[in-house]
């Protein structure tokens, strides 16, 4: 789309946009080539049995078996990957010491942790940690939050009206679902099959389908407060500290790992996305142009993609901006708790964490949290770039 | 005005009563057996009924201490096949869960009700009469926990909040209006650099250097902090120990909020002065300066403003990490405590408090917010 | 709204910048003021670090062990283990009785001591310790509707109390014949004074010797007086024992503080190490966080600090501005680190696979990398402190080939090529998945990443899970669905009775969660028990280590040593009772001035 071309060029003609941006490139160039660069398996292996890609073939299908009797091989640029454990060079050997090394090649650059894993090779991988989850965690929530926050601004209180039957289809499914994620709540008892809870999310979807198809059977239409509704959950959000959510969900996933810690994050921050829609949204209602459409004859769902959305983009991909560092932030902290990802992996915030473990690792301290400090301040200037471009506009 | 008013009042508790039955619901499907960390902190919790441990008798006569036998809500929706009380006991649970389960019927959910006796009503009615319960970690009034560790985190946070904002206000005004662009632009790096910095590493980094003479005595500035030396008496003599302890977090939290504040400002009073009447003002005749603090001021102020009624249950949240590094026994560290050993009770009142800080701030600001701008006035429920 | 006028008025910002620097600039002159406390002259006071609050400083209830680094100068039992010798030593009584066998009814065969209670030993308020008290505190453990289950079930063994009719200070016990460490039960019990928990002696109506039945109901004084018994005010308040110290003052979360009890009559006995006060006051100071603690203790600010931190233990050593400050100590404390196995998952039962597990852990390295060298091997049960520990069994090496080789052996093979073992059990291919469960500590992590990269080469495929210990107690250790979970056992210095931990006996309804059986270990369990010289029974422990090492039930990794930094001008000494130090006999190292 033309804006978002705009905006580019907009954030090019800046040097400290430049700057944001080419930081935000080199993380997703470094989180795709990590295991290239730094890995214990050889990129290339030459043997008996032909010439074999055993990195591609990781990647591909999780088996890291390649023959062990490579005539010659192509290794990556450093030899360790961020799980690969160098006892020898355990209890934080600082990059300026003496290491026990077998040659130049294998010196860790950047020191190791306790377990002597190299911290060069955790920062590389820890990129594309901190890049998947803050992405990933703050689409979704920008998802959910723009489609709420816009349904409740512009449809408010008064606006959406189902008839009677579509009502009680409503309710109904609203019941069945309730029922059957609440079994454990209301009875006690844990539910192993979850093919009901299926059944009701399908005819829930159906039902919400068909109220917007069905043709007015019965005259009486009852107002639906959708707005009242989504006021009742941001303040609900809004008052419960973001810290119960997140201990409380984390512990509900049976296997830790980066989908319990995006859809977590995503759960926390999505009422900010919408709340500030919202009132976009709302202010954006009132202007001339909306009205003209409405009264022009509209529909709802047109004046909502062709205008409302396109001029509410700007504020939303602020929101966005900040929403991807905040989740890279968050991400950050939960890790240095300990808590969310599984044991084996690395990322920024457990390489700081391990810092409470040893406070003359200087390095395990330096060099993640500039890494998150770097990713953080580029996304918050391109979140402010832009809002300074629409400003202007 | 007065209707708009009594309406938001009237939301509170409203909303305080689904806080209530969102934790609740929370508590009752996170796997916890609360009977069983009871146990634990009693004695032995090992699961047998021979020499040592927990007999059946000793798990019963805790769950009924605890109401933990009660049906749950006041209602239930239970499959028609299903018993009407279930077993408590762990192993006779899951033994009876099998057995129900292995029987694969579809049957319709019967309405089962059970009125005023259940677990929900009457923590609530306790809750009422202003009895939290017992934290079952020690055994002491949730109340007095609360109170306790309130005392700490309202302070670290007011002062911070305060610090922050005349700050950060400050300073954002400050570099719209000077005319020196480097200094200008210098507190805007400062700003930057002191909101990017994430707040756990700050702070690791200053407790590390800056409070010892590792790295040499002239980095030794800060008072050492442990606990408050118990040996002071006297006001004075407590609060400057106490003092001690909180100036490092004080001086995190507000360094960190105060990037966000300044930019927050900086960028508000952008708006401000692209807006049609700054270019009259500056028209008639005033000066830049004037016209920013007198008039541009006043209208950007108010996004600020929204942002000090979150700052408050955002600060108290976000006070976790560094009341756990900093050793201070407040409400971040206590409900995080709470959470990991599910001690529900002190979990809820913790986060009552804040839903009443928090709405009482939210209806502050917005009946600011309403007031200066009729626009939405009437829409904002 | 005051803000607020004040921000909209026309006040000039620069007038508003100048005075919140000022605010500030008084807030930080008044509290910033450097004044860290010099180091104690006189010992007046000892500060120690503890690293969370107790909850509960009754020792009848629940004894932590964070309850009992600072219980133990309040209470102290009638006997105990001395620190240095690790021989039973009387307190409060005047000499260890020996068990006398009775032969006439109703207790025939039964055990009985006569207890002669020291002259002089007074409670905090001065009134004597009596056999009463004894008695007393039997009934009030054995009361079902007491939360004092952690003694409930040693105290079951005690068969009656007798007081002497003339002295109230003597008193026999009659303990029942079955149990192995009669002895110990009835003379390292705590026990509490009647007329402070008891006013109301509601107990005097149960008699000495009382049983109750599993369902008995409280009614009357004896609710209310399990009511109180059960309180807030017997946990945390009302701690009055027969210990140097009182209990002066508790901040939640913050201090302890313990003061010397004046007119003490354990000053009569300065040989005792349990009775001594060498400081006047005893402040406990709170401090979860290992590098918080540190920096209090580099700012003079405790004296004593426990750490689990090797790292942290072992750069101080090294650093120059402070080793002098401090001394080190590295006492082994009984207990030790296992990995639990359990034996009855099919693919853990064969000992071959066991054997295998064991050679993956590189138990040098771990101990020398992640404890820093403050760790003793050990090969099995029995601390390697006990006499009867068998010395001629090696530790198991750290070998991924021969493990390999005893899977090999076992049937497993990687018969797919994808790196894991497998093998046909029951017609399906299983495959060698293994999850091991860890509390998440620091140490359990770098452990179990240590062990699965190992195990790794060796074709098994190890998962690492972090899960809280209650949730591991309810779902994994109870119901016996685990295949390891990284634990730990204390122990103390009464000979061992194993029976209740490896006896097949113990598999359905006891703390044998690994489903270990082996007859012959079963037998010589059972003859540790009726066992009574002590130079056979050295045999028979010796015999059942053999067996046990071959068995491989679990895996012994290794015993951890405390690690204590005191500071340099205290004469501290260490011990191998828990935790690790008596704070109550340190002593300035320049000799005091009379």
């Amino acid at each position: 789309m033309q804006i978002i071309k705009r905006i580019f060029r907009f954030i090019r003609g800046r040097k400290r946009g430049r700057i944001a941006l080419w930081i935000i490139l080199s993380l997703f160039i470094i989180s795709l080539l990590a295991p290239f660069i730094a890995n214990d398996i050889p990129l290339v292996c030459s043997s008996k049995n032909g010439i074999e890609f055993p990195v591609l073939s990781k990647l591909w299908n999780g088996s890291s078996q390649y023959s062990d009797a490579c005539t010659w091989t192509v290794k990556p640029l450093i030899p360790y990957s961020q799980k690969s454990i160098d006892i020898q060079n355990g209890r934080f050997v600082s990059p300026l010491e003496g290491q026990v090394v077998s040659s130049l090649r294998y010196r860790h650059w950047l020191g190791t942790d306790a377990l002597g894993r190299d911290s060069l090779a955790g920062l590389l991988y820890g990129s594309g940690i901190a890049l998947r989850i803050g992405l990933f965690a703050a689409l979704i929530a920008f998802l959910i939050g723009i489609f709420i926050g816009t349904a409740s601004g512009y449809f408010g209180n008064n606006s959406l009206k189902l008839n009677f039957v579509q009502l009680i289809i409503l309710f109904l499914c609203v019941l069945l679902l309730g029922y059957q994620l609440s079994f454990g709540f209301f009875f006690g008892y844990e539910k192993d099959s979850m093919w009901e809870v299926g059944a009701s999310i399908i005819i829930l979807l159906s039902g919400t389908i068909g109220f917007s198809k069905t043709q007015n059977l019965l005259q009486q239409n009852i107002r639906f407060p959708l707005d009242n509704i989504v006021l009742w959950i941001f303040e609900v959000y809004k008052s419960i500290p973001n810290i119960f959510f997140i201990l409380v969900l984390l512990s509900i996933f049976a296997k830790p790992g980066i989908t319990s810690l995006v859809l977590t994050i995503a759960f926390v921050i999505w009422p900010i996305i919408g709340r500030y829609t919202r009132a976009e949204i709302l202010k954006l209602k009132e202007e001339d142009f909306i009205k003209s459409a409405e009264t022009s004859g509209a529909s709802s769902w047109n004046i909502i993609t062709k205008h409302l959305l396109l001029n509410a983009i700007g504020p939303a991909l602020v929101s966005f901006a900040f929403s991807f560092s905040a989740a890279i932030l968050l991400e950050a902290s939960l890790s240095f708790l300990g808590l969310g990802l599984a044991v084996e992996e690395v990322s920024w915030g457990s390489m700081l964490s391990e810092v409470k473990n040893n406070y003359r690792a200087w390095w395990l301290a330096l060099f993640p949290g500039l890494a998150i400090f770097l990713v953080i301040s580029a996304l918050n200037y391109i979140g402010e770039l832009i809002g300074e471009y629409f400003d202007q506009n | 005005m007065l209707w708009y008013l009594s309406k938001r009042i009237l939301r509170i508790p409203f909303v305080l009563l689904s806080i209530s039955f969102v934790i609740f619901y929370i508590s009752k499907n996170v796997p916890q057996d609360t009977v069983l960390n009871i146990l634990e902190l009693e004695g032995k919790a090992e699961q047998n009924n021979s020499t040592d441990g927990y007999t059946k008798v000793d798990y019963l006569q805790i769950a009924k201490q605890n109401n933990l036998d009660l049906p749950n809500f006041y209602f239930g929706l239970r499959p028609s096949h299903f018993p009407k009380n279930r077993a408590i006991f762990p192993s006779d649970k899951k033994q009876e869960n099998e057995y129900l389960q292995q029987e694969k019927r579809i049957s319709f959910p019967v309405f089962q009700w059970n009125g005023a006796n259940n677990q929900y009503h009457k923590w609530l009615a306790n809750i009422s009469k202003g009895n939290f319960g017992i934290s079952f970690i020690d055994g002491k009034q949730v109340s007095n926990k609360i109170w306790d560790a309130f005392q700490w985190t309202i302070i670290l946070v007011i002062i911070s909040i305060l610090l922050s904002f005349i700050l950060g206000i400050s300073l954002g005004v400050f570099s719209k209006t000077t005319k020196q662009r480097r200094t200008a632009e210098f507190f805007k790096m400062l700003s930057y650099l002191l909101y990017a910095i994430p707040v756990f590493w700050f702070a690791t980094i200053m407790l590390i250097f800056f409070t010892t003479d590792d790295y040499g005595s002239w980095t030794n500035i800060f008072p050492t902090i442990s606990v408050i030396d118990p040996t002071e008496q006297g006001f004075w003599g407590k609060f400057a120990s106490s003092g001690k302890l909180l100036l490092l977090p004080i001086l995190v939290t507000t360094l960190h909020a105060l990037g966000y504040i300044s930019r927050q400002m900086e960028s508000s009073l952008s708006q401000e002065i692209g807006k049609p009447y700054a270019r009259t003002a500056l028209s008639k005749g005033l000066t830049y300066r004037s016209m920013v603090t007198k008039h541009g001021f006043k209208n950007a102020i108010l996004p600020i403003i929204t942002l000090l009624s979150s700052a408050i249950p955002g600060t108290i949240a976000g006070s976790v990490i560094i009341e756990t590094i900093f050793n201070i026994p407040g409400l971040g560290r206590l409900i995080f405590q709470s959470i990991m050993v599910a001690d529900w009770n002190v979990v809820f009142g913790v986060v009552f408090l804040v839903a009443i800080i928090t709405s009482v701030s939210f209806l502050i600001s917005d009946l600011l917010y309403a007031k200066s701008n009729p626009k939405i006035r009437l829409d904002t429920a | 709204m005051n803000i607020l006028n004040f921000i909209e008025s026309n006040v000039p910002m620069q007038i508003k910048l100048n005075w919140s620097i000022k605010i500030l600039f008084c807030l930080v002159m008044c509290t910033a003021c450097k004044t860290d406390t010099p180091i104690p002259e006189n010992l007046e006071t000892l500060n120690i670090r503890l690293k969370k609050d107790p909850n509960k400083l009754n020792p009848v209830f629940n004894p932590s062990a964070s309850s009992r680094e600072v219980y133990q100068y309040i209470f102290v039992p009638l006997a105990d283990y001395h620190p240095e010798t690790l021989e039973l030593f009387p307190i409060l009584i005047e000499k260890i009785p020996d068990a006398q066998v009775l032969t006439d009814d109703p207790y025939e065969g039964d055990l009985a001591f006569d207890i002669t209670i020291k002259d002089d030993a007074v409670w905090s308020d001065g009134l004597p310790i009596t056999a009463a008290d004894y008695a007393f505190t039997v009934k009030a453990v054995k009361l079902p509707t007491t939360n004092a289950r952690a003694w409930r079930s040693l105290f079951k063994y005690i068969k009656n109390v007798i007081p002497d009719k003339e002295n109230p200070k003597k008193l026999r016990v009659i303990m029942d014949k079955d149990h192995m460490l009669a002895k110990e039960i009835a003379l390292t019990s705590y026990i509490l004074p009647k007329h402070i928990y008891d006013k109301n002696s509601s107990l005097n109506k149960f008699p000495n010797d009382v049983s109750f039945e599993n369902d008995f109901v409280a009614e009357g004084d004896i609710k209310s007086f399990s009511d109180t018994f059960n309180s807030a005010a017997t946990l945390r308040e009302i701690l009055i024992g027969a210990g140097p110290y009182t209990l002066e003052s508790w901040t939640t979360n913050q201090s302890i503080v313990l003061q010397k009890k004046s007119d003490y009559w354990g000053n009569n006995y300065p040989e005792n190490p349990f009775l001594q006060a060498g400081s006047i006051k005893m402040v406990f100071k709170i401090i979860p966080d290992e590098n918080t603690a540190l920096t209090a203790f580099k700012g003079n600010q405790i004296d004593v600090l426990p750490t689990s931190n090797a790292g942290l233990f072992e750069e101080l050593q090294n650093d120059e501005n402070y080793k002098d400050q401090a001394h080190f100590l590295s006492p082994s404390l009984m207990r030790y680190y296992y990995i639990a196995l359990n034996n009855a998952d099919e693919k853990l039962n064969d000992k071959r696979v066991r054997r295998a597990i064991a050679h993956l852990f590189d138990m040098e390295t771990i101990i020398k990398t992640i404890e820093y060298g403050y760790g003793d091997r050990t090969i099995g049960h029995f601390n390697p402190s006990k006499s009867y520990y068998n010395r001629k069994l090696q530790p198991i090496p750290f070998d991924i080939y021969k493990a390999n080789m005893l899977l090999n052996e076992a049937g497993w093979t990687d018969t797919d090529g994808d790196g894991v073992v497998d093998k046909n059990l029951n017609g399906k291919k299983v495959q060698m998945d293994l999850e091991i469960l860890i509390t998440g500590s620091q140490l359990s992590e770098n452990i179990s990443l240590l062990v699965q990269d190992a195990a790794k080469k060796a074709g098994i495929n190890l998962t690492i899970t972090r899960k809280k210990m209650s949730l591991i107690n309810s779902e994994n250790i109870g119901p016996k669905k685990y295949n390891l979970v990284a634990l730990v056992i204390s122990q103390d210095a009464a000979p061992d009775d194993p029976y209740s931990r490896w006896h097949s006996d113990n598999i359905k309804e006891g703390r044998n969660y690994y489903s270990y059986s082996n007859p012959e270990a079963d037998k010589l369990m059972e003859d540790i028990r009726s066992e009574k010289d002590e130079s056979k029974r050295d045999q028979l422990y010796l015999q059942l280590q053999e067996i046990m090492y071959e068995d491989q039930p679990v895996i012994w990794l290794y015993c951890p040593r405390q690690k204590i930094i005191v500071d340099a001008d205290l004469d501290a000494k260490q011990t191998s009772k828990r935790p690790g130090y008596l704070a109550n006999t340190f002593t300035p190292k320049v000799a005091a001035v009379n």
